[in-house]
């Protein structure tokens, strides 16, 4: 029995760092650098310099932890999104249906390295904001900040999971994707201030992941400390682990 | 005991047809199939495209849950006992796809041996071996998009036998293939056959369906060496002739053709009228043509290749007892012909 959670341990981390390899490996440096480093940042400037000219403020700040946090976003619905449709793609998803592997452990596991993946992004968002929007984060306690991120990057990474799975019986789950990915930009609050859309889209803004890892963001920005931002963190925490679930369980009905 | 049994199995799909009316279309991919195959067995399933072979495999690997009918893998349910059944079984699809591409072959093969819970320690030894027994030693480090479509197809038997499965299913293993490929593939599937693995074979050609075909390297080189024989013991039958029948030079030469006509070394005797028919029988060349070409086209059984074996020795044995006992009877008449000139 024990024998066999070491090897379902093994195989999450084998798979994550297996799976990433073999369908993340055409990320050569130049791509990657490109995808990480410069695609956001010219995301960022167009969101920020947007933002300041329609709310007429000069503070960045919003805009650019919004926009850090959306990379997460990006890596956790695209990336695991394509790391379990490219299973179907490679023709492996039969192999792994028909191995005795835990399915958790292969599910999960193949959102594990992009996870790691959208947290580099978030740090790179901050770092560009440092750099180019004045982003003071001398307010900013470090362990906060860092569970802000981890759990943000998770929970978009199990809405991903979700996404994977609808990759598995749908043929385009690029459109499905992309149109996820656009709503969050709008309901999550990471570019319009919640307080300022419609009753109904904050209703459907409390369904989606992000929307309380930017408002916690914020808070810590500000200097909020790690009880302050817990119960924020505890909710983030729980979207993302319906979003598991929800996606384990399609994931197991389809393999059915 | 039966390692695959299967009653009335049958799977159903539905289709859609039109964008704005659509309509549902019920497609029966298997239609009540019933077969059983036993431990050890070599099991071929022949049909054309679309006959249902690859959804009846998908039913028996537990991917896909059958729409009525039983299946029983080792004396398990495919549907009720499916975690149970896969560490036991092993199975390959035809083509390429199914292999981490970006991936070298060694770390495909770690990486499915994690999947099937492959000790470390038995998989460290495991791979290297199966990499050997494939042919891939060499290139297990390269990435598997630079491996040739047969190379792949050999990892995929690779990656299917790291847990050791009692049970193989191959679908279409041969599939694009070129023929060197689809040659190692089958001997490959030979050698696990000896290993008394049972194997459920698909495939669009009858020939890779016979499992005769399957043991073909093993009986050719056997006929060739009996066809020796036959031909020694129908030697030995000519040389007697010649001393019996005065002049005999002149009639093998008329003889010769008709003979060879008769073994079937030239065409089918099914081609030849029905009263040389018997005539053929008796001639040990033919039951040695009949071996040969059961063994190189796999045309017969193996128990029509046993049989023609057998006729080959019964009659050159006969052959060559027979003019030993005439050779005997000639040198004895020569004696008593000798002693009467010489008393007379």
């Amino acid at each position: 029995m024990k024998k066999r959670s070491v090897t379902n341990i093994k195989i999450f981390f084998e798979g994550a760092i297996l799976s990433y390899r073999a369908l993340f490996q055409w990320l050569r440096p130049a791509t990657y650098i490109a995808s990480k480093i410069l695609a956001p940042l010219t995301m960022m400037i167009f969101f920020v310099f947007i933002g300041a000219y329609a709310s007429g403020s000069n503070d960045a700040s919003f805009y650019v932890i919004g926009n850090a946090l959306i990379f997460a976003a990006s890596s956790g619905i695209f990336g695991v999104t394509m790391s379990i449709g490219g299973e179907r793609w490679s023709g492996t998803l039969p192999y792994l249906f028909g191995s005795p592997a835990n399915r958790m452990a292969i599910f999960v596991g193949r959102a594990f390295m992009h996870i790691l993946d959208g947290m580099l992004g978030v740090f790179i968002g901050f770092g560009w904001g440092v750099l180019l929007f004045e982003l003071d984060l001398s307010q900013t306690h470090l362990i906060p900040l860092l569970l802000t991120i981890i759990i943000t990057t998770y929970s978009t990474a199990g809405l991903g999971l979700l996404m994977g799975c609808v990759g598995l019986i749908t043929r385009n789950v690029m459109l499905v994707n992309n149109t996820v990915f656009f709503s969050m930009l709008l309901f999550s609050g990471a570019n319009i201030s919640l307080e300022t859309l419609p009753k109904w889209m904050q209703v459907v803004s409390i369904f989606f992941p992000l929307t309380r890892g930017i408002a916690s963001t914020c808070l810590v920005v500000a200097g909020a400390g790690i009880n302050e931002i817990l119960p924020l963190l505890l909710e983030e925490f729980l979207i993302g682990l319906i979003f598991i679930l929800v996606g384990f369980f399609l994931f197991s009905t389809f393999e059915k | 005991m039966n390692a695959i049994e299967i009653f009335n199995l049958k799977r159903q799909f539905k289709t859609t047809i039109g964008v704005i009316k659509r309509q549902t279309k019920e497609v029966v991919a298997v239609d009540g199939i019933s077969f059983d195959i036993q431990e050890g067995e070599l099991f071929g399933l022949l049909g054309p495209n679309g006959a249902g072979k690859t959804t009846t495999i998908k039913m028996l690997t537990t991917l896909l849950i059958p729409s009525s009918g039983t299946a029983t893998i080792m004396g398990l349910d495919v549907v009720k006992d499916a975690e149970k059944i896969r560490p036991r079984i092993g199975f390959i699809f035809g083509g390429e796809r199914g292999l981490y591409w970006r991936l070298s072959g060694l770390d495909n093969l770690r990486y499915f041996a994690t999947l099937y819970y492959v000790d470390v320690n038995i998989a460290k030894k495991k791979i290297p071996e199966l990499i050997e027994l494939v042919g891939l030693k060499g290139r297990e480090k390269e990435k598997v998009e630079g491996y040739s479509r047969g190379m792949r197809q050999r990892l995929h038997i690779a990656r299917a036998l790291l847990h050791d499965p009692e049970v193989l299913f191959l679908d279409e293993p041969t599939m694009g293939l070129d023929p060197v490929g689809v040659r190692e593939m089958r001997m490959t599937i030979r050698d696990l056959q000896s290993a008394k693995k049972t194997i459920l074979l698909t495939t669009h050609y009858m020939f890779e369906a016979d499992p005769l075909t399957l043991s073909r390297p093993v009986f050719f080189p056997i006929s060739i060496l009996l066809t020796v024989f036959a031909f020694v013991g129908f030697g030995v039958i000519i040389a007697s002739l010649f001393i019996l029948i005065p002049d005999f030079q002149r009639l093998q030469n008329t003889l010769e053709f008709p003979i060879y006509i008769l073994c079937g070394f030239l065409f089918p005797i099914a081609l030849l009228p029905g009263w040389t028919t018997p005539i053929s029988y008796i001639l040990s060349p033919y039951w040695a043509a009949r071996a040969l070409h059961g063994s190189a086209q796999g045309a017969l059984e193996i128990n029509q290749i046993y049989i023609s074996w057998v006729m080959l020795i019964f009659f050159s044995a006969v052959y060559i007892i027979g003019s030993s006992a005439l050779y005997r009877l000639v040198l004895k008449r020569a004696r008593v012909d000798a002693t009467l000139n010489t008393t007379g």
